[in-house]
This record gives structure tokens, sequence and C-alpha cells, in this order.
């Protein structure tokens, strides 16, 4: 079985049936950022999204429709929750980290 | 049937202005939102709230529900039927609703007729073809097996038809993970999600990459850290011993005067993946022996006569 780490604008579109113009603001707000988006004259038609930015993308739909926020609101949300997984991870790890040096 | 109570659920009166329909909304859809909330019973929640919302927030559709909510209220909850002949005639304002409004409850979908119609249209009955849902799971995958191309086997379930949640299809997959995947990668498969309705494609399965803790190592990015016990001696005098690494065992060179939580960096021996290689961090941490002989007694005796060591140093000052 093939695994895929990408995703194009247009299966973006087409295979999840998301709106054009919603992607292309929830790059402009800074949700997720194409993956060639670092070349400037690569148009909006030619990005390319890691499978992970799929994730926060229908995330940032979700909250947008469902929490009737607009998208700075969303991006806002997003970037906390983006955070607050890392840092539940490194808490994690430094938790089991102190067990290998404390005895209970 | 169950009849529901938009008001109830909603917690405003049935007279409540559509400001305060609104404004209650929001306040249950932050508290049960599955994004925000991952407690168990939060997303049933958040629907039940959301399918409220959809039909009070329409002044056409509320004053529909209101005039159920009446002949309702004559029947048992359980039992409600609606009128005979009834037909609500505002079923196209079920557009544009929210992400959760296509898994609305038989009560609003034999009311307001039919599934609401998402943004991503999963779940809506047409003749047109409709793909499947995406599927996410976690892959428990072992540290040592992110070091190679490995071929796991993937085995989930799968709701059978991806309208009727109640049969559900086993699936077995055997996939190719490549070498260097990380804790939290995700890996898309084509086609191997919900299979599609009328005729549309079967959506994606995502596989969300957990490494399994290691009994040794820590993952810190494409760093790995290991906790080095020494004796007091080997950390005072410095040594060579042997320690373990993702691949094989290597020599590390302890320093004199080395002390519990110092870290010795070895280059190269961390995670590889396709952009970085990372190191092998070990941090000492020095272990006194847990019963000293009469000889360790004697020499750890001497030891403290002749040495002027204060570990409480710093406490001096207070």
């Amino acid at each position: 079985m093939n695994t895929l780490f990408s995703i194009s604008f247009d299966e973006l579109c087409q295979i999840e049936g998301i709106e054009s113009h919603l992607i292309i603001e929830i790059v402009e707000y800074g949700i997720v950022i194409p993956a060639n988006k670092e070349d400037d004259r690569i148009c909006y038609e030619r990005w390319l999204f890691d499978t992970d930015d799929i994730y926060w993308i229908k995330k940032a739909l979700r909250l947008y429709q469902d929490l009737e926020i607009d998208w700075i609101a969303t991006a806002m949300v997003i970037e906390l929750m983006q955070q607050r997984d890392v840092l539940r991870k490194e808490n994690e790890t430094y938790q089991r980290q102190l067990k290998r040096f404390i005895k209970n | 049937m169950e009849f529901k109570d938009y008001y109830q659920i909603l917690n405003v009166k049935p007279d409540a202005s559509s400001k305060t329909i609104k404004a209650a909304y929001r306040k249950l859809a932050h508290t049960y939102h599955p994004d925000m909330n991952s407690d168990k019973g939060a997303e049933a929640k958040f629907k039940e709230v959301a399918e409220a919302y959809q039909v009070l927030k329409n002044a056409d559709t509320r004053a529909e529900f209101d005039e159920l909510r009446l002949y309702g209220s004559h029947q048992s909850k359980q039992g409600f039927k609606p009128p005979p002949g009834w037909q609500a005639s505002h079923r196209s304002e079920f557009k544009d609703g929210a992400q959760y409004s296509g898994d609305f409850s038989d009560f609003f979908n034999s009311i307001f007729g039919g599934k609401g119609e998402t943004f991503n249209q999963e779940n809506s009955h047409h003749s047109r073809p409709v793909r499947g849902q995406d599927i996410e799971i976690e892959l428990p995958v072992f540290l040592e097996e992110t070091q190679k191309q490995t071929e796991k086997k993937v085995e989930f379930r799968i709701p059978a038809d991806d309208f009727s949640h109640t049969a559900v299809l086993k699936k077995n997959l055997k996939v190719k993970l490549p070498k260097g995947v990380i804790d939290g990668e995700r890996i898309r498969l084509k086609g191997q999600g919900c299979s599609g309705y009328n005729g549309g494609q079967a959506g994606d399965l995502y596989l969300h990459i957990r490494i399994a803790h290691h009994p040794l190592f820590d993952v810190f990015g494409h760093n790995l850290t290991i906790t080095v016990p020494l004796a007091p001696w080997e950390a005072a005098l410095g040594t060579k011993i042997m320690i373990p690494t993702l691949d094989g065992k290597i020599n590390l060179s302890i320093p004199p005067d080395t002390q519990s939580g110092d870290k010795l960096r070895v280059k190269g021996k961390g995670l590889k993946s396709k952009t970085a290689t990372g190191n092998l961090i070990a941090i000492i941490k020095v272990v006194m022996p847990t019963k000293t002989s009469e000889k360790g007694k004697l020499l750890w005796q001497e030891l403290s006569t002749n040495e002027t060591f204060n570990p409480r140093k710093e406490w001096s000052m207070l």
C-alpha cells in the first residue's frame, strides 16, 4: 500500500470538497502554510499541503463554521491548540525523563 | 420517535430572542465542541446543540418547530408523531449548516426533511455521487521501526455503509512506512476510508503515527536522550562505558568530576529522517550502592575526613 505525505490544492478542493476560497483564506491567515509557498511565484493552484495540514484545515473549518467565529479568532484558536499539543507532548516526555531520575 | 425540545437543549425560554438563542448556542458550542472538549459524550452533546440551533436560528423553521412543540405537548415525549400530513416548508434552509449537522437526529430528519447539507457534503442523501468519509486512526510504531522502511499490518473498522453507523466492516492493510517517520506525523492512504455513496469515491485513511514509549530512550524532536547510571567513583575519576544506541552499543568516555544531570552529546546517534539526523544525549545519574561493604565504609570514611567538599554550600547564604 502506497503512503502519501502530501495533498495538492486541487485534491483538497475536489476530493475533500472544500471550497477553494476557504483554503486561500486559511493560508492567508497563516493557519497552515503550503509546503512550497516559500517560492512566491507559485500560484495557489499549485500549492502542496502536508498531510498534517489537512488535519488542521478541517479543524479550522469546523471551528469557523460551528462556533461562528471569524478567521482571525480561528487562526488564534488553532495556534493555541498547536501550542497546547506541543507542550502536552513535551510535558509527557519530561515526566517520563523525571521518573528515570527520581524513585517513586 | 423521541420529541426534542430544542429550547430545553439550548437552555433558553421558548420566547427567547434570536440574540439570546445565539448567545446560548455559542456558550454551549464553546463547552461541547469536540475540537475543544475531548470528553466522552461531548461530541454527541454538541450535535444535539448544533441541531437545536440550526432550527431555532431561522425565524421560519423556528415557527414550524413552535407549532410542532405545541402539538407535541399533548403527546408522550417518547412516542411523538408529527401531525398527519405534516411537511416542513423550509427544508431547503439546511444548507451551509454546521459541520456536525450531517448527523442530525431522527426527529430532525423526519420533521425537517433529510440530513443537513454540510460544506463537505459527506453525509447528504442525494442521487449524485458522494465521497466516503475520511478515517483517522492511531498507528503505534516502535522507535526502532522508524529507522528503516517497515511493513506494518493495520487493522481497523469502518462503517459498512456511510449512512448507517450500525454495521461495521473490518479492514486489514499492509502498509509500508518509510524510513524516518516521526511521532505525530500523519500518513495518507488514498481511498482506504469509508466507501462512497452513489458511485462516489471512497474516503482516505489517515494513519497518525504514535511512537511507543521506549524503555531506555526519550525522544525530543530528532534527538534521543538516555539516562546513564554511574557509580560515584566512576563519576569522580572518569571512565569509559558501553552505552546502547538504536543501532548497537558504543563506547562513551566519562570525564572526571562528572555531575548528576550532566549531559554528554553523541553526535549523529539520534533519529534519522529525510531532513535531519539527531544526536544522542546521555544524561548522567550518579547512583549510590544500596548496601556498602565494611571495606567500602572505611574508604568513604577516609574520603570524608580528607575532603572539604560541601554539597550544601549554597544554603550557607540563606
